[in-house]
């Protein structure tokens, strides 16, 4: 009754030697090698191809891919189709196309590099003047396969790429701004204090945020940090994501004043509270009423609306805390 | 209920802040940034790289049992971060096609597979999170450097348990694909 599922007719080789011999293979890599002019100052254009242009334009950005092994490889060059999920960048499987990918095209489909070899190629997005309004996203794809043999029942294909970030409109480039629209003490379980952080997209364009957070006029005037944010979230616009920043559990609960800055792009925020850590585990204190230039000069303007959206919000947030 | 008192006056003065978003345009031109020529500069920013595949050769089993394919059944897969990225976040994805033994049997789902990355080797700040997946043909993030400046590098093992349908036909060879995607 032993009836073999034959995954393989080589099951000799051990974990160990796989990583050894893996290692020896080496990587490769993709670079963008250009900007534009008028991005100078936006560090995500250094690394992706960040991009508002009016239907009917054509753009083209120069990439350099490298062999970094000690054997030739072929390199596949295309683009592919993302998407933002659940605050993430997700590409989609393959070569599955998008309204971007079909204006894109690379000048060569593949490249051969030599053992530390190098190639350029370039990306044209061709965007028709018939295109709709709105921001899409891709990925240019450089691509290494090993395929499935006689001996080798598993194929592991391996592709790093340039995220693209799109957007299509007449005119000048929506505002691509954010709010921290509050700030919460907390402990958490293992007793590290946490501060916690909401941010909301309140642009047009998408957001990759990054920053950090300092503590400052402590307990005996003691100083902490920068302490990194976590959250490498990708937001939609109108979309909200927590942000946490955890801290070093031999901290005294304080009050201290904690600035948190963050950054997508350009754009900059800094906010600042004076808080107090709560002294139980699993806890969360109120949130903060921030302190920051921008809030002083909202203070006399506004509607009512997002405020009530925002205090349902946060009333459905707390209330499990308060709970547990 | 002192507490949502508090809370609620909080929101009302946030939520006017909300409301007033402060135009700060990406289009740093005086001209404007509609059409035309596009000028470009030269970046001098590193690689995003990852680890040259290779093949590697799945463990035998018997239609219904659970195979186990140690850490390591395809080598280390290395992320390698020179970009000098602000923020320098990366998510790695893995899709596998289904496994095909042949013509005439039906192929095994890539559900069938799950994906443990392990704990990973790492360089630069930031936070690395690993999750285990159950495949599918749809890339699933299996590992993401969040938050974190400038360089980083992160290694891991991944493991692969295979769970063989009963209805897997026996003495046949299944080969498939597994696809890491790094951006």
């Amino acid at each position: 009754m032993m009836l073999l599922v034959v995954f393989s007719m080589n099951t000799t080789s051990s974990a160990s030697a796989a990583v050894a011999s893996h290692d020896a293979h080496g990587r490769f890599g993709i670079r963008l090698l250009e900007a534009p002019v008028v991005r100078r100052k936006d560090p995500r254009a250094y690394y992706q191809i960040v991009d508002h242009i009016a239907p009917g334009t054509t753009i083209h950005r120069r990439i350099l891919v490298e062999n970094a092994s000690t054997r030739p490889l072929r390199v596949q060059l295309y683009a592919g189709a993302a998407q933002v999920l659940k605050h993430r960048f997700i590409p989609l499987i393959g070569r599955t196309p998008n309204e971007l990918t079909t204006w894109m095209s690379l000048d060569k489909p593949s490249l051969d590099l030599s053992p530390h070899g190098e190639g350029t190629a370039r990306v044209t997005i061709k965007v028709p003047p018939s295109a709709s309004r709105g921001e899409r996203y891709g990925v240019v794809w450089a691509q290494a396969e090993a395929l499935p043999d006689a001996r080798h029942n598993l194929g592991v294909i391996n592709r790093v790429g340039v995220r693209t970030f799109l957007d299509v409109g007449p005119g000048g480039e929506p505002a691509s701004d954010f709010q921290i629209t509050s700030l919460t003490p907390a402990r958490r379980k293992d007793g590290s204090p946490e501060v916690l952080a909401q941010v909301r997209n309140s642009g047009g364009r998408v957001l990759e945020m990054g920053g950090a957070l300092t503590l400052s006029d402590g307990p005996g005037k003691m100083k902490a940090g920068p302490f990194a944010a976590t959250l490498g979230t990708t937001l939609v616009p109108g979309d909200s994501a927590p942000v946490s920043v955890v801290l070093d559990r031999r901290l005294p609960s304080g009050p201290w004043k904690a600035r948190l800055t963050l950054q997508s792009g350009m754009i900059k925020r800094t906010v600042s509270a004076t808080l107090t850590f709560p002294a139980v585990n699993d806890t969360a204190g109120s949130p903060i009423r921030l302190s920051s230039s921008r809030l002083t000069e909202g203070l006399m303007v506004g509607g009512a609306v997002p405020a009530v959206v925002l205090a349902l919000w946060l009333l459905r947030r707390y209330r499990p805390r308060r709970r547990s | 209920m002192r507490h949502i008192t508090l809370t609620v006056a909080g929101a009302v003065v946030l939520g006017v802040t909300a409301s007033q978003p402060v135009s700060a345009g990406t289009c740093g031109s005086p001209t404007g940034c509609s059409t035309g020529t596009i000028t470009t500069f030269t970046v001098n920013a590193g690689d995003l790289s990852l680890t040259v595949p290779d093949t590697a050769a799945l463990n035998n089993g018997a239609p219904g049992a659970t195979v186990t394919n140690p850490a390591g059944v395809f080598g280390t897969v290395t992320v390698t971060d020179a970009r000098g990225a602000n923020p320098a976040s990366w998510t790695a994805s893995v899709s596998a096609s289904p496994f095909d033994g042949g013509a005439d049997v039906p192929a095994i789902p890539p559900s069938a597979v799950t994906y443990v990355p392990g704990a990973a080797t790492t360089t630069g700040d930031g936070t690395f999170t690993p999750t285990t997946q159950t495949l599918s043909t749809t890339p699933q993030p299996v590992y993401t450097h969040t938050g974190g400046v400038g360089g980083n590098t992160a290694s891991w093992s991944p493991a692969l348990t295979v769970a063989i349908p009963v209805t897997a036909t026996a003495g046949r060879t299944y080969t498939g694909t597994v696809t890491h995607s790094v951006a």
